[in-house]
């Protein structure tokens, strides 16, 4: 099991981490959300269990999303769409251990500003290959 | 002066940079709380202005952390611990468009940075032990 966490300790979540890696969100929502760089998410391969969530806070953002927040420390915790069982993006930092995660793709790169870019070399997906199911 | 808002516009600001720079922070505590670095310009004493319901937490002996209580949007990380540093304001580069056009000069708690990914192009870092060094008179208060 892997257990993650917000800043403050209010919530507290646990699932097994998926292999897939990181999926980095340069959407201008997500970097609004995120401090400035994309928001760098990962995800359990059989959703979340939460262990304490009192603080944990949806905010719908879009049609197309909704984002969980601790109401206590801020922390930009989860990004999921509409619809119950919906996969849940995780932020990637919520985990004391980076258990050595690797980039798996960037999307909404039509939406990166020029001020900074990744290094890896994984895929990069505009909204409309993500969107068209590229 | 750059005006910016969070995600759901409940709060707005308006501020001066200190400086034509961004640094962005891979420590533990902002990694957790943006997801990746959490990307800052300082504000020039003074000139930030703030217009919203905005909700604050003491994260550390020596600085505070705003955000949006709507949509949980990262707005500063202040600096609280008398000393000269008292008052330093770490303004998100996300609330601005582009980043009010800012360049990034600084990484930070570049070796708590997870190896999986890293910013493109060369630039300043310091390790967390040389921001400890540098910062620490401050941080502890004296």
């Amino acid at each position: 099991m892997d257990h993650g966490r917000c800043l403050c300790g209010a919530v507290r979540f646990h699932g097994k981490l998926s292999p897939r890696g990181i999926g980095a969100c340069h959407c201008g929502q997500c970097r609004r959300w995120g401090g400035g760089g994309p928001f760098m998410a990962v995800r359990f391969e059989n959703g979340v269990t939460f262990d304490a969530d009192e603080t944990l806070t949806w905010f719908v953002s879009s049609e197309h999303g909704e984002r969980g927040f601790c109401s206590r420390c801020g922390s930009s915790l989860f990004w999921r769409a509409p619809g119950a069982g919906t996969e849940v993006a995780i932020n990637v930092s919520a985990f004391p251990d980076d258990h050595g995660q690797q980039m798996h793709e960037h999307i909404w790169v039509d939406d990166q500003p020029d001020w900074y870019a990744f290094a890896d070399d994984t895929p990069r997906r505009t909204a409309a290959d993500v969107m068209g199911g590229t | 002066m750059h005006t910016g808002k969070c995600l759901c516009g409940g709060v707005r600001v308006t501020v001066e940079p200190a400086r034509a720079a961004m640094s962005a922070c891979h420590c533990d505590m902002c990694r957790a709380w943006s997801s990746g670095a959490f990307v800052a310009f300082e504000a020039a004493p003074g000139s930030l202005k703030v217009d919203g319901k905005v909700k604050t937490i003491t994260t550390s002996e020596w600085a505070e952390r705003a955000f949006c209580p709507e949509c949980g949007s990262p707005l500063w990380y202040r600096i609280t611990a008398p000393g000269p540093m008292q008052g330093q304001t770490q303004v998100a580069a996300g609330l601005f468009q582009n980043a009010a056009g800012l360049p990034l000069k600084l990484e930070v708690y570049i070796d708590r940075k997870p190896r999986g990914y890293a910013f493109e192009g060369e630039r300043r870092t310091m390790t967390e032990a040389e921001v400890t060094t540098a910062y620490a008179p401050q941080a502890k208060g004296e």
